[in-house]
């Protein structure tokens, strides 16, 4: 071994080993709990069964339930966020040049950002609230009816849903601004000097140049949508019934809370290491492509 | 004249807009912190006041109540433990990343990287089992163990990325001289690391003070001050409004004090890793 590589190993081997311990090993462990029988009740006790808890999966409506519900839950989410997050930055990049409007406005955007999403989860259900909720009361004022934005099956995940956008919209904003900023003027002064038209800039200059931003953008909400436990389970508990309930909180409920099928809900847990793993490699084969 | 009415108009009902997006995103938050102030009689009703005579009682019950002062200590215990642990491991595993040659180094580069986008549920499922095994389930050494699995990952890869930044020759210069490697990092690179290692903590520390998942499962009396906060909102049939917009409104101080300090950082970290 070369000198650098020695150097190499004493300076980082040390973090490595703690992050082996810490992600390696539990996945690992988690990869042989799936294929056990243990119960949290008598953890000391377990058999291995094949693959029993996948095929269970296979037969499970609740956890196909949960599949359904995550998948809806960060496509949505991801689609709102980057949607509204784009024309929020196109609109204040647009007709707001003064620095200090945009010190402002950046400021703000990034408020909901870091908030804790405990607070954010019961800040929102205070406001969601039936009886003493403020947006139903604006709602009696307008002469309508009250909504039960958590309690409704129907509307539950889209209030859901509309609290995840309202964090991450303003945030993705902030970034596509601050990415606009690093656009070189000059290509699209020539293009004006040509002639050509807002949505020609737009379309033929601006999205171009800010497309690796939005494929890196895409990537960090939608993996991050896939964990949503704190927000959801703080309004929610993924109720009512289950129509809110995602694949970690079904897992939690299955594994740890309720159930204590802590080898079923490894399996569910591998099933959403998978998925997040698709998505990785896509994402980082289109990133590198770019 | 019509066309600098018109003009006129146009930056009104901009203006009007942007004023409404300010409104959509400060209008929650003042809610509920303008809610904590309240009296019980002006929170729980149907007509919502928005002229009040304002109060600390809620304040006052709710550190007076003992699972968050319980929540908040191990919290200041916790946090500040495992970023600790993020620097002492993670600033040399960064400096290696960016200076040192290793055959498989852009291999361990994008595990570290794939960490940050590990599903939370598919460690902690069997980290329960592990520390329940351990019987070190509910203590601080498997809380901050197990959160630097969310330090050590972003001060590695951002760190790494501000060392490659710096100039190399004076590093060369000072090996030249006979300085080991470790001399040249401790003496010559460490010191000039010190700003933007401030406000990467600063990022890891949100993170870390937000987390609420992980803390939720791993505890059960050590908790920390989210799971504290949520558990509030989780006791008795009638949710007790007027605390929980206390003890939420005192968990968001931390992290809203820093953007203000640190916004420009916070925006340019995320760019820097586009």
């Amino acid at each position: 071994m070369n000198k650098h590589s020695k150097e190499f190993l004493f300076f980082s081997s040390p973090a490595i080993i703690v992050l082996c311990i810490i992600a390696i090993y539990p996945i690992i462990k988690a990869v042989s709990l799936s294929f056990q029988n243990i119960d949290l009740r008598t953890p000391w006790r377990g058999e291995y069964i094949g693959f029993s808890n996948y095929l269970r999966l296979l037969t499970d409506p609740r956890f196909f339930n949960s599949l359904k519900v995550s998948l809806i839950y960060s496509t949505i989410t991801l689609a709102f966020s980057v949607f509204i997050g784009m024309v929020l930055a196109f609109f204040i990049n647009e007709y707001f040049n003064s620095t200090k409007i945009k010190n402002v406005t950046m400021f703000l955007f990034l408020l909901p950002f870091v908030i804790p999403r405990v607070s954010i989860a019961l800040m929102w259900k205070f406001m969601y609230s039936p009886l003493i909720g403020v947006y139903n009361y604006f709602l009696r004022l307008l002469g309508l009816n009250p909504i039960p934005f958590l309690s409704s099956p129907k509307l539950a995940l889209i209030s859901v849903v509309t609290v995840d956008t309202w964090q991450w919209c303003f945030f993705i904003a902030t970034l596509i601004i601050s990415s606009m900023e690093l656009i070189p003027k000059e290509p699209t002064e020539a293009a004006k000097i040509d002639g050509a038209n807002r949505n020609q800039i737009i379309i033929y200059i601006i999205l171009p140049f800010l497309k690796p931003s939005l494929i890196f953008i895409i990537f960090i909400k939608w993996v991050e949508s896939l964990r949503a436990f704190d927000l959801i389970y703080n309004m929610t508990k993924g109720g009512p019934g289950i129509v809110t309930e995602t694949l970690d909180l079904y897992a939690y409920t299955e594994g740890i809370a309720i159930a204590g099928e802590i080898s079923y809900a490894s399996s569910m847990a591998i099933v959403m290491l998978v998925i997040t793993n698709i998505i990785i490699t896509f994402a980082s084969k289109k990133w590198i492509q770019e | 004249m019509d066309s600098r009415i018109g003009r006129k108009f146009k930056k009104l009902i901009l203006y009007v807009i942007l004023i409404v997006i300010f409104f959509i995103i400060l209008f929650p938050i003042y809610w509920m912190i303008s809610s904590s102030f309240k009296f019980k009689k002006d929170l729980l009703t149907p007509t919502p006041k928005f002229v009040f005579k304002p109060t600390l009682s809620n304040y006052i019950t709710v550190i007076n109540r003992g699972r968050l002062k319980d929540g908040l200590v191990n919290s200041l215990v916790v946090v500040p433990l495992s970023l600790l642990i993020g620097i002492i491991l993670g600033v040399p595993a960064a400096y290696a990343f960016a200076r040192l040659r290793f055959k498989y180094k852009n291999g361990l580069r994008f595990w570290i990287l794939s960490l940050r986008f590990l599903p939370p549920v598919a460690v902690i499922i069997p980290l329960y089992m592990i520390w329940l095994s351990f019987r070190l389930l509910d203590t601080y050494f498997a809380l901050i163990f197990t959160y630097s699995l969310i330090s050590l990952p972003i001060i590695i890869l951002l760190m790494n990325e501000y060392i490659k930044t710096l100039p190399i020759e004076i590093e060369e210069a000072a090996m030249v001289d006979g300085g080991s490697r470790f001399q040249v990092f401790y003496s010559i690179t460490l010191p000039n690391l010190i700003p933007p290692l401030l406000s990467t903590v600063t990022f890891a520390f949100m993170m870390l003070w937000n987390e609420f998942f992980l803390a939720f499962v791993l505890t059960v009396e050590k908790v920390t001050l989210p799971v504290a906060v949520a558990a509030f909102a989780a006791i008795g049939v009638e949710i007790p409004w007027a605390e929980v917009c206390a003890s939420a409104s005192l968990l968001m101080i931390p992290p809203l004090i820093l953007v203000a300090i640190f916004r420009k950082a916070l925006i340019s970290f995320f760019l820097q890793q586009i």
